[in-house]
Parts: structure tokens; C-alpha cells; sequence
């Protein structure tokens, strides 16, 4: 969160934003940039490829006011959870050259500070363990990774229950927190009511939504899902992800796990459950189905492991490039001490202290026999 | 496993994950002994943005291959993430382009087959060529027309990168997609450093697009004409 409130109008010109700093972002997406407003610290203008005509207008100018028409905690979600925008930037009447969002906190890049630290984006978080202790970053644990997904779910339900579908769930447009759980949706001036454009992204495909058709609430079940369960199972391979989530515990909860595999494999996108049913759920709350189960789509086989291997060899001869770091010798047993001085022989030390009081004893009998003579 | 019947309707489940399997081909040859340290400072920053990047390294899988007199495998095909460390690249020895392009016909033929194996859709194999010098073996141009062959369904795409000794005709005939050559004066500790940028561009807008995206330009290089053309 900014810290601070949007002063300036809900519709403003670049003119009115003053000047704008170099883009953050690469321009590979629906914008062309989106750039740190110097004159107001932690906001970002975003300006859009397709200059937006009314409808677009229309839509924008619906998220701005949202938070001023709900309760003061889910306004608090908005604000909070995700970079909801505050003002259309347009020249014209009824035309959306972009939006002005609040940036990500601090808090949401990797190493805490520093805008050159990048973002820590869920991608990670749907990678294993194993990933995390190569490169010495801690280690999420199961409770990490269920807190993290219980508050993107929040975020998703109150999307839904304002009619509002984000359609861009995916890899790259949420970060977390590694100490608080707490998540940042992105790019969430995008949303829209009832359908919006299906937007591609690689591997989040939903199988029931076929382009060119739109995406819509059903569609953001699904993906919704998709990312819980691979952030949830730390598995990237669809195939992969749903054999682990099937063949889990649901992390302690069953439901989780039947709720999660009712939305992924349902063979009839209506029948996938709501995201308040599955925000009840991933909170603790119970899995209701109302009326029969539905019918689910076969699980993938898993795939085959791959393990990866590296060419071995020296580069002790002409055509042998290569040079792996000899591993690290293990280090040597400890032996045992044959001379006095041996660091931790307590043996050997209590017999000297009893010898030496020994020999202090015998002196003071002598002193006292030579005494009474 | 719940205690349900799935429904198998012929249109189950079948989406798979999309790869790119990528060959790395480095010139180790005795010519590039002064850009050893180079070298590996960028295969290091290499390894290092890939696996980084979970969802460009899960997308283009790679394999490291290093020719001199001969050609080796430095790193199976594998997402780069999964590997803890580089090795070091030591140069010595001749520039055998034969070795190394039969070296990668053999291994596409082991790599193709174990990533559908794991489950993956997998795309045209991409190998990036980089050398500094004129082949000193004979028998490279057979072995490149057997690598591409069109009969060959497995034949990749090759971009060549080329600076130093090597001569541009050379290179034209050693790619299908594009083929860089490094503008006169350019320092070669640079070349080689912008050459695997372009590289990690190129892999970078794929992973995005899920299919592959030949680089149009590279840093401090120019294009030069290709003899095959896919």
C-alpha cells in the first residue's frame, strides 16, 4: 500500500500527472510502459498500446469508483491486495489513454528493499522446496504456501461477488510477501464485468474456454485453481500437479483437495464451484457440494522424472574443455590422542586433577608430620 | 485418489506443456583462450537469469555442448534452474565444427524423445552456434547439410554468431535462421557477452510467445545472408 491518497481527479491528463519517470516495465504486454510519476511518489501512470474508446472508459471509470461503493473491508482488500487503479488518464472525453495505479510495496520484492530488487512474483512459489534451498532462500513452508493461497482466493472472491472477471490469473501477475503471506494482484485494471477478452498466456489455458470465445467467470475458476494448486503443490507440470494435489492430504483438509479437483476437472465449466465456496474452503470451513459431484475429466498419467545430468571430464587434453569443481573433501575423522594436550579427553584430565591433589595431600601430611616432630 | 469415477469422453485431459528444446554450441578451441574468463562469466549470468526466470528456463530446456578437436556435452538437456552450478569451459585444442554438428544431430535424437517422454509438447529443436574461428577439420558441410536435412524431422534451427577469424561465408553456410557477424573493431570479450544476450532475448520472447522467436538483431552485429533457408 502507497501510504498515502490519491489527490488528484478520477479522470486526468498526462499534463495534469507532470512529468513521468523511465517505464518499469518492458513494454511487452497490453502497455506500452508504465512509469513512476515523480510528482506523486508511488504511483505509476500506465499507458495502454490500443488507446481505449468509450467502452474501455466506461469499464475503467466502474473499478475507480468500486471501492467507494463496498464495505470498508473489502475496499481494504482492493487497496491493499492489488494495484486497483484511482484515475483514467485520457485527453478527451470518453477515451482511455491508460490508468494511474498505486505501485507494489517494498515488501513484495526479493531481499525486502531497493527498487532495483525485482518483484517476487507467485512463479516461484509454484516451484518445490528444493528450488528454494539451492539459491539459500527460505524454504516456504506448507503453512506459507496455504496462507499465500488462501489470500489470492480472497482476492478472487471478491472479484466474483462483484461480477467482475480478471481473466489474467497466471504465473507472473501476483507477488507475495515471504513474511507476512500477503499477496499483490497486477495488471488488475484489466478486469471487467461479466466476459472480457480470453487473454493468452502460455500453459494457463483453460480447456473448457476455446478461443476465440471470451473469458469469463468460469474461466477465472479455473485458473484460479490452476494457480492454487501449483503454488499449493510447488508443481509447474499440469499432469504433475494435479497427481500430487489427488494423492494429497489437501494439506490437513480433504475439502481443499476435492473443492481443487472439482474446478480443474470438471467436464462442465457451470459446474465448477464458486470462488466463495473455495475461499470457505482453503479458509478451514467445510466442502458442501450441493447435489451430485461433478463429472470429472480423467487425471493425466504423470510424466516420467527427468534428471539432469552434466557431461563429466577434465580438461587435462586438447578436446577435453571442460572442468567440473572438485567436490569438497570430507574432512578427516578425528584420531585419537597419544601425548597430553588432547582437546576433549576428560578422562585424562580428571586423572591429573586427582593426581595433583594427591600430591598436595601427601605434602600437607608431610608439613604436619615434620611439624609434631 | 477420490473415490469417484472419472469420465474419460476421448477429449480428456491431454493439454501438454509446451519446450523448446535449445542447443548451446560453443567454440572451446585454442583461439579462444584469451576470452576464456569472458566466456565463462557469461555462461555463469546465463545459468544465473535462467534459472531465475522459472518460466523461461521450464519453456526453453537446454544443453550445453563445447567443440574443439573433439565435441562434449557440458550439460544435458535439462531446465537450467535444476542445475546448481556451471562448470568452467577451458579452451585448448582445433576448431572441429564436424564434431560438434554431428555431436547435436546425435543428441536430438536421445533429448526429442525423453522430453515427450516427460510429458511435454515439444517444438523444433533451436541450437545457437557461436565460434571465433574457420573450421580446421574437413567434413563440416556434409555434416550440417545431415544436421538440417529436411527428410530429418527432428532437424533444428541454427543461429550462428560468429566473430574473430571467422570468415562471414563460413557462417552463412553453418545457419538456417539468422547468422551474426560481429562488426569490425567490436572488442571480442563484447561479442561474445552480446552474443548470449541475443541468445537470452530470443529465449525470453519464446517463452512469452511459447513458440520460438529468431532474433532479428544482436548487439554489435550484423546480419549477414543465410545459404539454407528452412
Amino acid at each position: 500500500m502507497t501510504g498515502r491518497a490519491w489527490h488528484l481527479p478520477a479522470v486526468v491528463t498526462l499534463d495534469d500527472l507532470g512529468p513521468l519517470e523511465k517505464t518499469i516495465s518492458d513494454g511487452a504486454g497490453q502497455s506500452t510502459g508504465i512509469h513512476p510519476v515523480t510528482e506523486h511518489p508511488g504511483w505509476l501512470a500506465k499507458l495502454y498500446r490500443t488507446r481505449g474508446g468509450p467502452e474501455d472508459a466506461n469499464r475503467l471509470d466502474g473499478l475507480i469508483a468500486l471501492p467507494g461503493t463496498v464495505t470498508s473491508e473489502v475496499a481494504r482488500t482492493l487497496r491493499t491486495s492489488t494495484s486497483w487503479p484511482v484515475a483514467r488518464i485520457a485527453e478527451q472525453e470518453s477515451q482511455a489513454l491508460g490508468c494511474v495505479l498505486p505501485a507494489a510495496p517494498d515488501k513484495y520484492r526479493w531481499d525486502g528493499a531497493g527498487a532495483s530488487a525485482r518483484f517476487r512474483e507467485v512463479d516461484w512459489l509454484a516451484k518445490p522446496d528444493d528450488a528454494f534451498a539451492r539459491r539459500n532462500y527460505r524454504v516456504p513452508s506448507r503453512s506459507d504456501r496455504l496462507r499465500v493461497c488462501r489470500n489470492l482466493v480472497v482476492v478472487a472472491e471478491v472479484l466474483e461477488r462483484h461480477k467482475l472477471v480478471y481473466s489474467d490469473w497466471s504465473y507472473s501477475n501476483a507477488f507475495w510477501c515471504d513474511t507476512d503471506a500477503s499477496v499483490f494482484v497486477i495488471d488488475i485494471d484489466g478486469c471487467g464485468p461479466g466476459a472480457v477478452p480470453n487473454i493468452f498466456q502460455p500453459n494457463w489455458d483453460d480447456p473448457l474456454t476455446q478461443r476465440p470465445n471470451k473469458a469469463d467467470a468460469y474461466t477465472d475458476r479455473y485458473r484460479v485453481a490452476l494457480l492454487v494448486t501449483r503454488c499449493l503443490t510447488g508443481q509447474r507440470d499440469l499432469a504433475s500437479a494435479l497427481n500430487v494435489l489427488a494423492e494429497s492430504d489437501g494439506l490437513g483438509n480433504r475439502g481443499l483437495r476435492e473443492i481443487l479437483l472439482d474446478i480443474l476437472l470438471s467436464e462442465q465449466r457451470e459446474r465448477r464451484p464458486s470462488m466463495a465456496a473455495l475461499a470457505t474452503v482453503i479458509a478451514g470451513g467445510l466442502y458442501v457440494r450441493l447435489g451430485p459431484r461433478p463429472a470429472r475429466s480423467a487425471i493425466p498419467a504423470r510424466p516420467a522424472p527427468s534428471f539432469p545430468k552434466t557431461g563429466a571430464g577434465s580438461a587435462t587434453r586438447a578436446g577435453q574443455n571442460v572442468k567440473w569443481p572438485e567436490p569438497a573433501a570430507e574432512p578427516a575423522p578425528p584420531t585419537p590422542s597419544t601425548s597430553g594436550g588432547g582437546q576433549g579427553d576428560p578422562g585424562r584430565k580428571a586423572a591429573a586433577v586427582i593426581i595433583c591433589l594427591l600430591a598436595l595431600l601427601i605434602g600437607v601430611l608431610m608439613v604436619a608430620l615434620i611439624a609434631s616432630h | 485418489m477420490d473415490d469417484g469415477h472419472p469420465v474419460d469422453h476421448g477429449t480428456a485431459y491431454t493439454m501438454k506443456q509446451k519446450c523448446l528444446p535449445t542447443y548451446l554450441v560453443i567454440d572451446a578451441s585454442y583461439s579462444m583462450t584469451p576470452y576464456q574468463v569472458t566466456l565463462n562469466q557469461t555462461l555463469e549470468q546465463l545459468h544465473r537469469t535462467l534459472s531465475e526466470s522459472p518460466r523461461v528456463s521450464e519453456f526453453a530446456y537446454m544443453s550445453i555442448i563445447a567443440f574443439s578437436t573433439a565435441a562434449q556435452v557440458v550439460i544435458e538437456m535439462t531446465d537450467m534452474e535444476a542445475i546448481p552450478a556451471m562448470p568452467e569451459v577451458v579452451c585448448n585444442g582445433r576448431t572441429d565444427y564436424r564434431a560438434a554438428f554431428d555431436l547435436v544431430r546425435n543428441r536430438i535424437d536421445v533429448d526429442v524423445p525423453a522430453l515427450t517422454a516427460q510429458g511435454k509438447a515439444v517444438l523444433r529443436p533451436a541450437m545457437f552456434f557461436l565460434t571465433d574461428g574457420q573450421p580446421t577439420e574437413p567434413g563440416w558441410e556434409e555434416a550440417f547439410r545431415n544436421l538440417i536435412a529436411p527428410a530429418w524431422k527432428r532437424h533444428p534451427h541454427v543461429i550462428t554468431y560468429g566473430f574473430g577469424s571467422v570468415q562471414s561465408e563460413v557462417l552463412s553456410k553453418v545457419a538456417t535462421k539468422a547468422a551474426f557477424y560481429a562488426e569490425p573493431g567490436t572488442n571480442h570479450d563484447a561479442a561474445l557477452t552480446q552474443a548470449i544476450n541475443s541468445l537470452l532475448n530470443s529465449l525470453v520472447a519464446s517463452s512469452r510467445a511459447e513458440e520460438m522467436q529468431i532474433p532479428t538483431v544482436a548487439e554489435g552485429y550484423r546480419t549477414i545472408p543465410v545459404e539454407y533457408m528452412d
